[in-house]
């Protein structure tokens, strides 16, 4: 499960760096990473990864829009997209549901769990 | 005098007089002299001003009316006193028997006509008259004080700060103060014999009919009303019902614009918000940060090291759970957390609590265990929100239980609601604070969020949950023997 690549979008750069980091010395996966929904998009379209893990708070073009531009693009619409946000209420869940992002990881993460968690939402198996 | 008319004037109140045109009696009834003090002297040839001194001065009228210049003349009210030292009061009507008929010659001279008096004694009349004065003075005095009051309750109401209107049960408004007029930009007649409506519109109305119409009966309810200006502002109204006539119960609404305090309230839940995500963040990086280094994958730490490490990752998620409590808080509070409820099983949340909590209480080295004699209690319920409230409870009684103690969780169906209860054998709660613990960080011991690692939220956030479900928590206890947390949901209807 190594040959793995991931896309984090986050406008935190410690936050991309670390999830980064866990991502790569946990899982031994391929991480690209972006800092606004924009990039992500240009960054999703160049590397096609296996997985997408996008920040819901970001300035100029926050999660759930750039989920949305994700859906109306045919060649990304298929992508899973796992998103990482503050602490989940259920009325975001039920929203979350809706738009139908493959799963949700709450923020603050644990970097020690971060690649299970991700490999659990994706059912990607050890 | 005629006979008839001396038995009438006989009867006891009245009595006559006659007296000639030198004030002598020629005649006079059997009571006359009953209104004399010198009843001696009332007889035929007496100067009748010697047994009726009163009529001193009035001899000029008296000649008057024997010359016929003057037809009658009264004398009223004068004051008498009888031998037996009672006061009464009689009148004098004076006329000539000419005037009366009783004299018909034509050709007489002026010598030939009597006078006569008659007396009446009107002590009674007299005594209604002053009654009647009495009373007429006293309700002159009434309406004078209930002036003065309605003018006393006037300015008070018309210099009241706050909004007040009255209004029928249906709604109907009787009354609005200056405040009140001013507020939502109507004269006074535009608002009067209007419905309330008018100013909280019509989609609140019901809630004035739910309104149970009993004496004492108190409410407070936030509306946003309409000015005349079409703008909307937020009113706190507190409502209360008053008696508007003998048999009419109506509202009493004093309301107070609230667009400051919401304001501020917005302000508050938006910096907790933003306070929160600008707190989270950079935790999230630390923590991150610090687990990657403990992994060991990018050099081993001397043990001095990792335990300053573990120190920071221990602190790090403290800081996280006291952001996530409060945010949790405030959101529960402002009411933008809804309790999800939905159909689920008491018994079920009890076990899921007990195997979240199982690992804390082996570390911990406490027994954990249920006592449930039922085999399903359904519930409507957030499931989420009532277990974070039992794993709140259980964590709390594992933090303050002694090694090898038991922690026991019960529910139960009783005939209204489902009771849980969360016992342990630990040091227990002082009686003065048994209050206070369910408020934001007041935990009993300050050192408590240092050593038990608590955040001072935990159970104000389970009162929060436990009301937001209409259900009651408190707290028994026995110092020095241990504590038994309650709480009660309502069963499913």
């Amino acid at each position: 499960m190594t040959n793995k690549s991931i896309l984090i979008i986050d406008d935190e750069d410690d936050i991309r760096e670390v999830a980064q980091m866990s991502l790569e010395m946990m899982a031994g996966w391929q991480v690209f990473s972006a800092s606004s929904g924009a990039e992500g998009i240009a960054q999703a379209k160049a590397k096609l990864p296996d997985a997408i893990l996008l920040d819901v708070m970001m300035p100029d073009m926050d999660g759930i829009t750039t989920f949305e531009k994700f859906q109306a693009d045919p060649v990304l619409q298929n992508l899973p997209v796992i998103l990482l946000t503050a602490k989940v209420q259920p009325t975001d869940r039920n929203k979350f549901e809706e738009i139908g992002v493959t799963g949700y990881i709450s923020k603050p993460f644990d970097p020690l769990q971060l690649a299970e968690q991700v490999s659990a939402k994706l059912g990607w198996q050890e | 005098m005629q006979s008839i008319v001396a038995k009438i004037f006989d009867l006891g109140q009245r009595a006559y007089l006659i007296i000639n045109r030198n004030f002598e009696i020629r005649e006079a009834s059997l009571v006359a002299a009953n209104f004399s003090e010198s009843p001696h002297l009332v007889i035929p040839g007496e100067d009748v001003r010697l047994s009726f001194p009163e009529l001193v001065g009035y001899e000029p009228i008296m000649l008057d009316i024997l010359d016929g210049r003057r037809d009658i003349f009264d004398l009223k009210g004068i004051g008498k006193v009888s031998p037996s030292r009672e006061s009464y009061y009689i009148d004098i009507c004076m006329c000539s028997d000419r005037y009366l008929g009783i004299n018909k010659l034509t050709d007489n001279s002026l010598e030939d006509f009597f006078l006569c008096l008659a007396i009446e004694n009107v002590t009674e009349s007299m005594v209604y008259r002053q009654q009647l004065q009495q009373r007429e003075n006293e309700a002159y005095l009434l309406v004078n004080q209930l002036e003065l009051t309605k003018d006393y309750i006037e300015k008070v109401v018309s210099s009241m700060a706050d909004a007040l209107l009255v209004t029928t049960a249906q709604g109907t408004i009787k009354t609005v103060n200056p405040a009140a007029q001013k507020l939502f930009g109507y004269p006074e007649q535009d608002l009067v014999n209007q419905s309330l409506s008018l100013i909280i519109g019509t989609e609140n109305l019901p809630q004035l009919e739910q309104f149970n119409l009993s004496p004492h009966n108190v409410r407070s309810i936030e509306v946003n009303c309409l000015t005349k200006a079409g703008i909307k502002i937020p009113i706190a109204f507190s409502c209360s019902t008053v008696q508007i006539s003998q048999d009419e119960l109506g509202f009493v609404f004093i309301g107070r614009d609230i667009t400051q305090a919401k304001a501020v309230e917005r302000m508050k839940d938006e910096f907790i918000s933003v306070a929160s995500h600008e707190l989270r963040t950079p935790l999230t990086s630390i923590r991150g940060s610090l687990g990657l280094l403990g992994t060991g994958q990018l050099g081993e730490l001397s043990p001095k090291g990792q335990r300053l490490l573990d120190i920071a990752v221990k602190n790090t998620e403290r800081l996280s759970r006291l952001v996530n409590d409060i945010l949790d808080l405030e959101r529960m509070k402002s009411g933008k957390i809804a309790m999800a409820r939905q159909t689920c099983d008491g018994l079920e949340l009890a076990e899921q609590a007990i195997e979240v909590m199982q690992a804390m209480a082996d570390k911990a080295q406490v027994t954990l265990q249920s006592q449930v004699t039922e085999t399903s209690i359904p519930l409507w319920a957030d499931p989420d929100h009532i277990l974070q409230t039992l794993t709140n409870l259980l964590s709390n009684a594992i933090k303050f239980s002694h090694q090898e103690g038991i922690v026991t969780l019960k529910v139960e169906t009783r005939s209204q609601e489902i009771l849980f209860q969360v016992q342990d054998q630990g040091r227990g709660i002082p009686a003065d604070k048994l209050d206070k613990v369910f408020e934001s960080f007041q935990q009993v011991d300050a050192s408590d969020s240092r050593e038990k690692g608590g955040t001072g939220l935990g159970l104000a956030i389970c009162r929060q949950i436990v009301q937001m479900h209409g259900g009651c928590i408190w707290v028994e206890s026995i110092l020095g023997e241990g504590s038994n947390f309650l709480f009660t949901l309502p069963r499913q209807k």
